[in-house]
């Protein structure tokens, strides 16, 4: 007998799942009232302003915050939501951190309406992952909009914070068992109150925190934001009315689920699965864990669950919130990309059924503390499979929306601190992903350094950005090669290496790197799976000696020095003056076989430098005459050749 | 919506054949019943992930060698209609099920 069987998803001893009725304190009244004859052009204009006011909501934050990851890299969500906690608005940024507003929100709702009570200009902090956040550092806040009394709507985001505690600069804590070696959980709790910041609860959260102004300053972006949005909100309903802005609210909600419906209807009934492998649940551990997803599409609904994957362990863990952001990202890409936004229709068509206990559907107390970096990708990735595959099976053209797998930790970016050229201590978090490689497609090739599909606004740092903001230098940035990472009939997008050298100081510690023992890409439907993610480092090189002399290295191999052992996942790295480093996020996942890729495809890549003509041959069987040009017969021979030789 | 073939990559499809639900390459072979995993009636090769080429090559060959690269051929005209990476040993994942309109859902 499972003997968690009798746990309840309260957001204490399990995560929390919102029940189908909110179980909402009678003292708060709640605007429900909406009009049901709007005309066409006041539902089109309240609508786009809805989707204006959550971008500005989102631009607020970019202007006002300070750390790279959030002004730069994007690295953060916002949302508008119904009265009752349901998602309508989403902005174009985290894709996985959409919903998870939306939960947490709901558990205020069962839980804070009677006491101390849910009121006008009131803001809720939570960072606490079974209540609904991806990890602690991804803090949300959300905010009641009040209109005569009742509770109108919400307005909520959700930013990740550069350090809010715990044992490890930048509260990623690797050797967590358990969440009382991880920062601090503040379930929800009033930020501010009738309109007025509490700032015995704002000293309490900084105080946790090694860099408090820095945290202060994204703090105060994230209120400034919510501000701008429940203003915007405030005057919409004085413009229109309460029950005109409701109705359109309620049709946005109707109007995107029958989109969603349509789209279902493309994709036959049926069972998608998807299992992606990690490992090193702390560092030191020789473990290899599976994160597995299925989907069964069904009467118009889809069905997921994780069946399949492993029991929670050591650091590599994330709760149910988690799971769902994960799935709902790639869901978002693939099934609702013409709705601007507007995913809430996309949410009432998806039933979960997790398997709790598990590394994606951890209970209490289970570490979390680091699934920014490792669970969150291997779910969304492993979600992507199992999505992907299920939409591959649609009728065009749903069809050819399917994508193949991004990365899984592949991360390409690492975490680090130390005192910077400014003598000050400092934590950095360089988002390597950001480059990121659209992978391939039904359709088409990936898009080289086209970002990350589910964080479609997020964009990568200039190297100047970097140098002024941490002590280092880059060396160089470049896109990897079109080989045999990635290939397939549509190959992957090409992803970046960077190598990088201290700049400023003479000593800093890597916290977080990804050096992969194994690929853990998944190719889709005969795709080669994307190339492995790697973290070296070569001590005592003779690098600045180059640069004395105006020359910059262009590899690793071409400097002296001693190449230092990296496992996937260690202790704290730590730089000195003359080691130079760099990071690899690699190329994502094919489609199809390489051996079916277009000969001209493969000529183009070979004309731009991005492939070598031997690889053209050995990976997709591509014969050139001399002088360059595609020899058709004998490409064709040598595929034909090949596929006789793969039957024995 | 009546579904009487469904296209699941460029090679591979389901579709009624006599009356029975068959996945099926596009060169004509048969590859297996619905019920049954299509994987099962492909050719596997298994191979050290590092044999794919330079950009799979691990720092850490010990656990690389715990896990292998599938790749599932028609048996017929040698298309490659799936791979995985996965441990050694672990099952094939049985990770498309679509229904043709008269087929049933598996919940396995």
């Amino acid at each position: 007998m499972d003997e968690t069987a009798n746990i309840v998803w309260d957001g204490v001893a399990r995560g929390y799942i919102p029940p189908v009725n909110l179980r909402i304190s009678p003292s708060l009244k709640l605007h429900t009232q909406g009009a049901t004859d709007v005309d066409p052009i006041t539902y089109e204009v309240i609508r786009n302003t809805f989707t204006s006011i959550n971008l500005e909501h989102g631009q607020t934050i970019q202007k006002l915050s300070i750390s790279p990851i959030t002004m730069i890299v994007r690295d953060f969500q916002c949302a508008i939501l119904t009265e009752q906690g349901d998602v309508m608005c989403l902005g174009p940024y985290l894709l996985y951190l959409g919903n998870m507003q939306g939960i947490f929100t709901k558990w205020i709702l069962e839980n804070r309406s009677g006491d101390p009570g849910i009121k006008e200009g009131d803001v809720f902090l939570c960072n606490d992952p079974y209540v609904g956040t991806s990890h602690q550092q991804d803090t949300g806040l959300t905010c009641p909009v009040f209109w005569n009394g009742e509770l109108f709507c919400w307005v909520s985001n959700s930013v990740h914070y550069s350090d809010v505690g715990g044992p490890v600069p930048g509260s990623f804590c690797l050797t967590s068992q358990n969440i009382h070696e991880d920062p601090p959980c503040f379930p929800p709790i009033k930020l501010v109150e009738g309109g007025k910041i509490r700032t015995d609860v704002e000293q309490l959260f900084l105080r946790q925190s090694r860099i408090p102004q820095t945290v202060a300053m994204d703090l105060h972006a994230a209120l400034a934001g919510l501000r701008v949005a429940q203003e915007r909100i405030v005057k919409l309903i004085k413009t229109y009315g309460p029950d005109i802005v409701k109705g359109v609210m309620n049709r946005m909600m109707d109007a995107g689920e029958r989109a969603i419906e349509k789209k279902l209807e493309l994709i036959p009934d049926g069972r998608w699965s998807e299992r992606v492998y990690t490992e090193a649940a702390v560092p030191g551990d020789r473990g290899i864990y599976v994160s597995r997803i299925n989907i069964v599409k069904e009467n118009g609904y889809l069905y997921i669950d994780n069946q399949g994957t492993s029991p929670q362990v050591g650091s590599i863990n994330n709760t149910f919130a988690g799971l769902v952001g994960a799935c709902l990202a790639p869901l978002t890409i693939m099934l609702a990309y013409d709705l601007g936004g507007i995913c809430g229709g996309l949410y009432r068509r998806i039933k979960f059924r997790p398997v709790p206990g598990t590394i994606t559907c951890a209970d209490y107390p289970a570490a979390i503390s680091t699934a920014g970096v490792f669970n969150m990708p291997m779910v969304v990735a492993t979600a992507t499979g199992a999505v992907s595959k299920m939409v591959a099976c649609a009728d065009s053209p749903l069809r050819e929306k399917a994508i193949a797998m991004a990365d899984v930790h592949a991360y390409g970016g690492c975490i680090f601190n130390g005192i910077n050229q400014y003598e000050q201590f400092f934590v950095g978090m360089s988002a390597g992903m950001a480059s990121g490689a659209l992978p391939a497609s039904l359709a088409r090739d990936g898009v080289d350094t086209g970002g990350l599909f589910w964080v479609p606004g997020m964009e990568a740092s200039n190297v100047e950005e970097n140098e002024l903001a941490w002590p280092v230098l880059t060396l160089y940035r470049r896109e990897n090669a079109a080989e045999e990472a990635g290939a397939g009939r549509f190959r992957s997008g090409l992803g970046v290496e960077e190598a990088w050298i201290l700049h400023g100081t003479d000593r800093m510690d890597m916290q977080i790197y990804m050096n992969d023992s194994f690929v853990k890409n998944q190719g889709l439907l005969g795709g080669n799976s994307g190339g492995r993610a790697f973290f070296k480092v070569k001590r005592n090189t003779n690098a600045r000696q180059y640069l004395a002399e105006g020359k910059l290295p262009q590899s690793f191999d071409e400097l002296n020095g001693d190449d230092a052992p990296i496992f996937f996942k260690g202790p704290p790295v730590n730089l000195e003056v003359n080691d130079i480093w760099s990071t690899n996020l690699p190329n994502f996942a094919g489609y199809g076989d390489p051996l079916d890729r277009d000969p001209t495809l493969v000529v183009q890549d070979v004309s731009q430098g991005k492939m070598t003509v031997e690889a053209a041959q050995k990976v997709y069987g591509v014969v050139f005459k001399e002088g360059g040009l595609l020899d058709i017969e004998r490409t064709e021979a040598c595929r034909a050749g090949r596929k006789q030789q793969r039957l024995f | 919506m009546e579904r009487q073939r469904i296209f699941i990559g460029d090679n591979l499809k389901l579709e009624n054949i006599n009356g029975e639900a068959c996945y099926t390459c596009a060169c004509g072979n048969i590859l297996g019943p619905w019920e049954a995993n299509f994987k099962e009636g492909c050719t596997l090769k298994e191979s050290p992930i590092s044999s794919l080429g330079p950009g799979y090559a691990s720092s850490d060959p010990d656990m690389e060698n715990r896990m292998c690269f599938r790749e599932f051929f028609c048996p017929n005209c040698g298309v490659r209609h799936a791979t995985e990476v996965a441990r050694i040993g672990d099952p094939y994942l049985w990770d498309v099920q679509p229904k043709l309109s008269s087929g049933a859902v598996s919940e396995s």
